[in-house]
């Protein structure tokens, strides 16, 4: 039985999820094509998603001193960077990107690690809505969106990720990603696609 | 109280978690309509402020965790145990019932959100605790069967050491008080008097 892609993005049944879009996810040494890069897709994407009235979750990673863990501490020490992230809990870098306004119906996940299962109601709030699929945007490509994806997978969900809205979108690691997710946790397609859908149904 | 070579309740060791000391749980005009059956509550609300000051200065982490429902979290069977009990809803994201009852956390407090009465259910809660080291997790405030109970009977799954703070949890009648704490003495884990742990801290020193 195969799922089609309008079946898969029905506002009935599916959700936006935007992943880790805060102004300290990304650092000034990746440039002007730092999570910045797919605003203009993701901007026009959500204001889509809102005229079909698809549920959105704003997911945003926090760390704290209350929550990092020896083990992180180590993990960042071993890597020499400072555990105290740039989107560290109440600074600047914790705030979404210029541009991505949630409205009060959204839901703001707050995680603190690669997976918002882990430590919110990310699943009591999809299953309280009868949310059956996901639609992926957000960064990193293999860090918290292959996580999602996969995570998700495992407990029952669509997945579809949105090419042309995640970061990284282009390069070996993307490619990975795309051929990963594509075989084994759902599907990929473009804001332009899932937005044609959208139209499509409304006529 | 002593496990092996653990000092099960140095203030290193532990933390208190205060559960949902909120208006619509304890307010006679909150919405939970059992809040007024507990005749002793506000002597229990008065150990839990002369209890907290004593965690806070020996260094024990305090923190407040509160029940908060919103759009996203109330599923068709939450609106049905609503209906049931006659209420239209509960601790309401943004709202006055959900507002903490008379305490409040303080500055190095930690304040952590939950949406069923268990404290560990879809939360930061375990990861917060780990975080701390901790390892006995010393429970009061208010629900003797939701709450603070089955916080309490996560927690024991998670393999904390587990310890309910008898005069600082409040709620219920006190015949169903009673059986709680007696059943959770007898199959679960331990019951102890705030007065019993403030000593073992001062003694300690």
């Amino acid at each position: 039985m195969t799922i089609s892609l309008k079946q898969r993005v029905d506002p009935k049944q599916a959700a936006l999820v935007i992943l880790d879009m805060q102004k300290g996810s990304w650092p000034a040494k990746a440039g002007p094509a730092g999570g910045e890069e797919i605003l203009p897709e993701l901007i026009a994407l959500i204001k889509e998603a809102r005229a079909t009235q698809l549920p959105i979750i704003f997911v945003r990673n926090t760390h704290s001193d209350w929550t990092t863990t020896r083990s992180r501490k180590e993990q960042t020490e071993h890597i020499g960077v400072d555990y105290r992230t740039r989107y560290w809990e109440g600074t600047p870098g914790n705030d979404f990107l210029e541009g991505l306004n949630p409205e009060s119906q959204d839901l703001i996940l707050i995680k603190h690690s690669y997976s918002p299962y882990a430590h919110g109601p990310m699943e009591l709030a999809l299953r309280s809505r009868g949310i059956r699929t996901l639609l992926l945007t957000g960064g990193s490509t293999l860090g918290a969106v292959e996580t999602v994806a996969k995570d998700s997978m495992v407990r029952g969900y669509n997945i579809v990720m949105i090419e042309d809205c995640v970061h990284p979108r282009s390069g070996p690691v993307y490619d990975v990603v795309v051929d990963y997710v594509n075989r084994h946790l759902g599907i990929t397609a473009t804001s332009g696609e899932i937005i044609a859908c959208w139209q499509t149904a409304k006529r | 109280m002593a496990v092996g070579n653990r000092d099960r309740v140095g203030p290193r060791n532990c933390a208190v978690l205060l559960v949902d000391l909120q208006n619509d749980f304890c307010h006679p005009n909150g919405a939970w309509k059992n809040a007024g059956i507990d005749p002793d509550l506000a002597k229990r609300i008065e150990a839990i402020q002369r209890f907290l000051p004593e965690a806070r200065s020996q260094g024990v982490p305090v923190l407040f965790v509160r029940t908060v429902y919103n759009s996203w979290t109330i599923s068709p069977s939450i609106q049905s145990w609503w209906q049931k009990m006659g209420m239209q809803g509960l601790c309401m994201e943004g709202s006055w019932g959900a507002d903490f009852y008379q305490l409040a956390p303080q500055q190095n407090d930690r304040a952590v959100t939950k949406y069923r009465p268990s404290g560990f259910m879809e939360t930061d809660l375990d990861l917060t605790l780990r975080a701390k080291e901790v390892e006995t997790v010393l429970l009061a405030g208010v629900g003797v069967w939701g709450g603070c109970f089955d916080t309490a009977r996560d927690a024991i799954a998670k393999s904390y050491d587990v310890m309910l703070v008898e005069d600082c949890i409040a709620g219920g009648t006190p015949e169903e008080r009673s059986v709680l704490m007696d059943i959770f003495r007898r199959y679960h884990s331990e019951v102890v008097s705030s007065r019993a742990l403030v000593k073992a801290w001062k003694q300690a020193k």
